[in-house]
């Protein structure tokens, strides 16, 4: 890759490979429809605007990890006191990440639904582990996203797996 | 359901790609905002700037008009500059000292923390660092005009007492405005970034 990328050029890649980054850290932050769209605009510009600094060195799907779990971090906790958004109109709207619902099978969508329900009630930093263990970031990875030794990752990681699994308890069941 | 099936759930679902053909519209849209954010920014930089240089301008033609006797007031430039140049100084401080949004998740808390810290002690600390020099600069000034007014004649008791009381009230109201943002608005900010950064590091 080159030292200076083309802006453009990499940001389509990036949208192409890792969109569904960007899809999963929203809905696992947001509460509402106009929340996601919220937190997607402001995690894909945050995204744009941080291009200039990617020397290329880092890997992609980690950067954009960094890029979008400060950007919910933040947005999150200044959810209820943020400045009145500019207003982009309908140009991102035409956007739309929301695909037509991934899984075909109606038990896996209900599954999944339950699943972000769940992600959504845990604590904040639970959530943005459970959120990289789920999409099988390595430990080194992990604690490169959040600036925290591998060691002490691994034991956040345990408790946060178990607290899970604890709250998905009996999901399957009520859905067989 | 144990870990697996919560991965394999978490699996079906596709890599969403959030490529469109119409980019051009997302980058100029976000384009348009980074400008219009940037120029906020220069216009509130320039708006404190040109306050200050306002004031100061002010005084220095008064003191050329008083000559010699006018030296007190020199005082008052002085003063107001100080504080503008404070106000300005801090401002490329905090911009300079930005972290990048691709920062560790931990070391953007803390600097975010940090940050908000600063912003908390400068308004705790308004009285001394901004409106001390200003109020000391409007009394020299005030004084130096041997408290007269405008056209020249002897402010009455009363109206010293009125101008006083109302410039009281406006300092007192400017520092209370500080203290209330600083403890209700990002008092609460901080002890959230502290919970946050403390279940980090915390392994409980």
């Amino acid at each position: 890759m080159s030292p200076k990328p083309d802006r453009e050029l990499l940001f389509k890649e990036w949208m192409e490979a890792h969109g569904g980054i960007i899809v999963k850290i929203a809905r696992s932050f947001a509460r509402s429809t106009a929340d996601l769209e919220d937190l997607k605009q402001e995690m894909m510009l945050q995204l744009w605007m941080s291009i200039p600094v990617f020397s290329g060195e880092a890997k992609a799907s980690t950067w954009i990890y960094k890029v979008c779990l400060n950007t919910a971090l933040m947005w999150h906790r200044g959810v209820g006191r943020r400045e009145h958004r500019i207003e982009l109109g309908a140009d991102l709207s035409q956007f739309s990440t929301d695909r037509a619902s991934p899984a075909d099978d109606a038990a896996q969508r209900e599954i999944l639904s339950k699943l972000y329900e769940a992600i959504r009630s845990m604590p904040d930093f639970d959530r943005t582990l459970v959120l990289m263990m789920l999409d099988e970031l390595t430990y080194r990875e992990i604690a490169e996203v959040t600036g925290l030794t591998e060691n002490h990752v691994g034991v956040a990681l345990t408790r946060a797996r178990k607290r899970l699994v604890e709250l998905m308890k009996g999901v399957g069941n009520e859905l067989e | 359901m144990n870990w697996n099936d919560l991965t394999a759930a978490w699996r079906s679902q596709p890599g969403e790609s959030l490529v469109d053909s119409r980019l051009e519209v997302l980058r100029n849209t976000f384009e348009r905002r980074s400008r219009k954010l940037a120029r906020r920014l220069f216009w509130r930089d320039i708006r404190e700037l040109v306050a200050g240089l306002f004031v100061a301008y002010v005084l220095v033609k008064e003191a050329i008009r008083k000559g010699v006797a006018g030296w007190p007031l020199w005082i008052s430039v002085l003063l107001v500059l100080w504080v503008t140049v404070g106000f300005i100084r801090e401002r490329v401080r905090a911009h300079r000292g930005r972290t990048e949004p691709s920062a560790p998740l931990l070391a953007k808390i803390e600097a975010d923390i940090s940050e908000l810290r600063r912003q908390s002690d400068l308004l705790l600390k308004v009285g001394t660092w901004y409106m001390a020099p200003l109020i000391l600069g409007w009394f020299i000034a005030l004084a130096s005009t041997g408290f007269h007014g405008l056209n020249g004649s002897l402010r009455t008791p009363l109206q010293m007492g009125s101008y006083l009381a109302g410039a009281g009230v406006l300092f007192f109201g400017i520092w209370k405005l500080n203290q209330w943002v600083a403890l209700k608005k990002i008092g609460p900010r901080i002890a959230e970034l502290e919970e946050l950064r403390n279940s980090l590091v915390s392994n409980k």
